[in-house]
């Protein structure tokens, strides 16, 4: 059964149609990318499953249930998680707080138990700080948990914010270009911590990527879009030979960018 | 860098709650010796400005919450001090209960007042903010003029005198604890994610507008109990006193103090309220220097002057140094 | 019938005040994204230039047309020198930090500059009439005053002209581009320094003109009359649509209709909290104004 379906999903921006007709259907626990040549609308397409964007036409499914017109925050709470293209950290919190904030939702106690530090607030903020630390651990950055988010390295940053997501304890998670900016060892360390998630944490993970290394090698399938519309969706090894998506990348030296 | 915030204490035990509580105590205690004790021996003046800053330090409060820590710029400040001073001084007037009951009532009439402006303003972004609570401020003193149950222009006269040292003080410290245990609690770390990024924060499925219209009801309420404590302070009131440039006048407070900081904030508000009493040339020329430290606070030191620190920072023994990663 | 028609007559020539300084809130917006809460101060500050300039000339006592010509292009001028200064000054050093933080910035050059007057100004100052003023009677309690024939020509004219310079000239062009994004007009080329200060300037003479109307009608000036009257044509462009030169025009006619109306027929003394009551309607339902675009938030 498919965890999130598109169906015929598009928005236009005034006369712009930044997607259009758009289906996608991800099979649960999968690993899915989304890739296409710059300005092809996959970092649209997560804000229209995020509810950043309204989609203008076409439905969107998560679980079986429409999620159109939710809101981001009623979205993220029925389950869908991501990470931002240009990271979004909380700059002025520390590691472990932009962690624990995820974990609001979560609460039980009311403001006023939290200012009179009231028991069941304290065993709250106990349970948060201790899931915080042990999910920042598994990640390796328990060292720098009190420090400043921004103080961290750029590499950490895009690992912090992957640890931040999954505190929300998400089904579904979107990674939107987890490895741009890193270097070619970074980025394979990524591809293994990403595989590592989605093991670990069980969720199903869809992802925007412009290195090709890291989307053949660990997603299961692939859909690519052009200009807004999908022009191919199948298994790493179908993307790679097929001619349309050759073509939609034509102008740079195709073969070795697609296979590398 | 070294600027990101200060490493915020591991999770409150049980143990430095109760010791919490107890500081409270002896600290309400001191201030009642205080009022008991000293305060008949001291120059009515003094005591006159050590209340005046009292009053301005739960002002400053609530806006430091609302824009240092929470981002949102409210420039009505004022017109939740009015609401409050006005409810506190038409209990104190009708109902015959004690003088501190109508404060209390005022500060839940400002909250109110707060959800009514903050619902529909805080759904959109800061700059109309800034205009729906000036142009709130401005509708309050408009509506005060011409309720003459509220006294019009001419203002409210024979209140109670109530807000003595000891009363006020008891407040501050309230206040004082309130806030900064919000600031320091799962509450708080939202208040500040929404300042630094909001729509990360709706990723994570916490809801903003929610969160900013707490902080803002928070803000208000103390406001208007520093309103209350206005209204019972001089035995009257008038609208003029809680017009825009009240408002600005807090919003300096807060500014120069620094964003981001409770402390600041309330050091520059002792110290604003004590300069023109002191300075006394200084005080016709109160609002030139206020906007001159503004303007040059912004472009030299946009941060205010303790820069998201609080002054306990600045004494804690592990330096800055340690938040610098690897 | 001809009370209708009085208040519409009398709230246009309001209306057309609010659209002239509203143009300004509505360009710098439009180009930096800043409430310059200091643009009403500008205006404030045209009104008692031109005072300070008819004494000076000796227009006041002796009004001539050449006079009151001066009276009028210095105290433009003045407000544009003015309007560039505090771009210069205050805000364009803080270019590149937080909007949080060039509000601040403009509420503290609207202050300081409203402050000013205060202490040199005094509290309020009576403006000469510097022209002829005439009541035509039309009909019985309906009646058209000299000074809203000039309100009406001079505000057309001007904004014939602001449509001239937007539309048709290089420098419009460069201004609509900067509003359009600042970054990209300055890879192409565009001086943004220079167009961001032309824009002051544009708007500030904009302030300048409705000051001197306002004064001519009014025959009192106050240092305070740039917080009231500001904040009500900010609430006029924001009606509009903030950023849309047509919205604030729109704007500024209908805020100055519905307080005429609203004092003429129900109470004069709530006429100030209408402005706010629209403001928050309009952000109720249509937060984006009557001519604006809504906007959406690149993530």
């Amino acid at each position: 059964m498919s965890i999130l379906e598109l169906r015929k999903a598009g928005i236009r921006f005034g006369g712009l149609r930044a997607v259009c007709d758009l289906d996608l259907s991800l099979p649960e626990g999968c690993l899915y990318g989304l890739i296409g040549p710059n300005g092809a609308g996959k970092t649209t397409v997560f804000n229209l499953i995020t509810g950043i964007y309204l989609p203008t036409e076409g439905d969107i499914l998560f679980q079986g249930k429409s999620i159109v017109g939710m809101g981001p925050t009623r979205i993220a709470a029925a389950g869908i998680g991501r990470t931002f293209q240009n990271i979004r950290l909380f700059s002025g919190l520390s590691v472990l707080d932009n962690v624990k904030v995820a974990f609001h939702r979560h609460l039980h106690a009311n403001l006023f138990e939290a200012v009179l530090r009231a028991p069941r607030y304290l065993a709250d903020e106990a349970r948060a700080d201790a899931e915080a630390r042990q999910l920042l651990d598994t990640f390796g950055l328990l060292p720098m948990a009190e420090y400043g988010a921004e103080s961290l390295p750029y590499g950490l940053r895009r690992r912090l914010e992957i640890a931040r997501a999954l505190a929300t304890k998400p089904k579904l998670l979107l990674l939107d270009e987890p490895a741009a900016g890193m270097n070619p060892s970074e980025a394979d360390e990524l591809m293994h911590l990403i595989r590592w998630v989605r093991e670990t944490f069980g969720v199903t993970i869809l992802l925007i990527e412009h290195h090709m290394a890291v989307v053949m090698g660990i997603c299961e399938r692939i859909t690519v879009l052009d200009h807004g519309a999908r022009i191919a969706e199948g298994t790493p090894d179908e993307i790679r030979k097929d001619p349309v998506v050759i073509e939609a990348y034509l102008g740079t030296d195709v073969h070795t960018q697609v296979t590398a | 860098m070294a600027d990101a915030s200060p490493p915020r204490p591991a999770p409150i035990s049980l143990r430095g709650t109760l010791l919490g509580y107890l500081a409270f105590a002896v600290a309400i205690a001191a201030v009642w010796g205080i009022d008991v004790y000293a305060v008949p021996w001291t120059d009515p003046y003094l005591t006159d400005i050590v209340i005046r800053i009292g009053m301005a330090l739960l002002a400053v409060m609530g806006l430091a919450l609302v824009l240092g820590f929470t981002g949102q710029f409210s420039l009505g400040h004022a017109g939740f001090m009015a609401v409050g001073a006005y409810a506190a001084a038409m209990m104190s007037l009708h109902s015959g209960l004690h003088p501190m009951i109508g404060v209390l009532v005022g500060g839940f009439a400002a909250a109110v007042a707060g959800v009514v402006v903050g619902l529909p303003s805080l759904r959109l972004t800061g700059d109309y903010l800034a205009v729906v609570t000036l142009g709130f401020n401005g509708i309050i003193i408009v509506l005060i003029q011409n309720a003459p149950v509220l006294g019009g222009a001419a203002g409210l006269t024979g209140l109670p005198v109530a807000t003595t040292f000891g009363w006020t003080f008891t407040w501050v410290l309230l206040g004082g604890l309130f806030i900064r245990n919000l600031l320091t609690s799962a509450h708080g770390r939202v208040f500040e994610a929404v300042r630094d990024n909001e729509i990360a924060l709706r990723s994570l499925g916490v809801d903003t507008t929610r969160a900013k219209v707490v902080a803002f009801v928070v803000g208000a309420f103390w406001a208007g109990i520093a309103g209350g404590l206005l209204a019972h302070y001089r035995a009257s009131i008038f609208p003029s006193q809680f017009q825009f440039d009240r408002s600005i006048e807090i919003l300096a407070m807060v500014v120069l103090g620094g964003t981001g900081s409770l402390s600041g904030p309330l050091l520059s508000a002792a110290v604003l309220t004590a300069l023109p009493e002191v300075l006394r040339p200084v005080a016709e020329y109160r609002m030139v220097i206020y906007s001159l430290l503004l303007i040059g606070m912004m472009i030299l030191r946009p941060k205010g002057l303790l820069g998201g620190k609080e002054i306990s920072d600045f004494f804690r023994r592990r330096p800055a140094a340690k938040k610098e990663a690897a | 019938m001809t009370l209708f028609l009085q208040q519409l007559i009398n709230g246009l020539s309001l209306g057309a005040i609010y659209a002239l300084i509203a143009l300004g809130y509505t360009m710098v917006y439009g180009t930096l994204q800043l409430i310059n809460f200091a643009h009403g101060e500008v205006y404030m500050m045209g009104a008692f230039a031109a005072l300070y300039l008819a004494r000076f000339l000796g227009v006041d006592t002796n009004p001539t047309i050449p006079g009151v010509i001066v009276v009028a292009v210095g105290a433009m001028t003045f407000c544009a020198v003015l309007g560039m200064t505090i771009e210069r000054v205050a805000y364009r050093p803080l270019r590149r930090s937080s909007r949080l933080n060039m509000l601040i910035t403009a509420i503290g050059v609207s202050l300081l500059l409203q402050n000013v007057g205060l202490l040199a100004f005094g509290a309020l100052q009576s403006f000469p009439s510097l022209l002829p003023e005439a009541k035509w009677q039309i009909a019985d309690g309906l009646a058209l005053r000299s000074q809203d024939v000039l309100t009406f020509s001079v505000t057309i004219a001007l904004m014939l002209g602001l449509h001239h310079i937007v539309e048709r000239t290089q420098i419009g062009r460069a201004m609509r581009a900067v509003s359009h994004s600042r970054d990209t007009a300055a890879l192409m080329g565009i001086p943004v320094d220079r167009v961001v200060s032309f824009t002051f300037a544009i708007g500030s003479v904009l302030a300048g003109a409705a000051a001197l109307l306002i004064a001519l009608d009014k025959h009192t000036i106050r240092p305070d009359m740039g917080m009231t009257g500001g904040l009500k044509a900010f609430v006029a462009a924001v009606l509009g649509g903030i950023g849309s030169i047509p919205g604030a025009v729109a704007g500024g006619l209908l805020l100055g209709l519905a307080e005429t109306f609203v004092s003429g027929y129900l109470a004069s003394t709530y006429r100030d909290a209408i402005a706010f009551l629209l403001l928050i309607g309009i952000l109720l339902y249509k937060p984006s104004g009557l001519f604006g675009k809504s906007t959406v938030e690149k993530v």
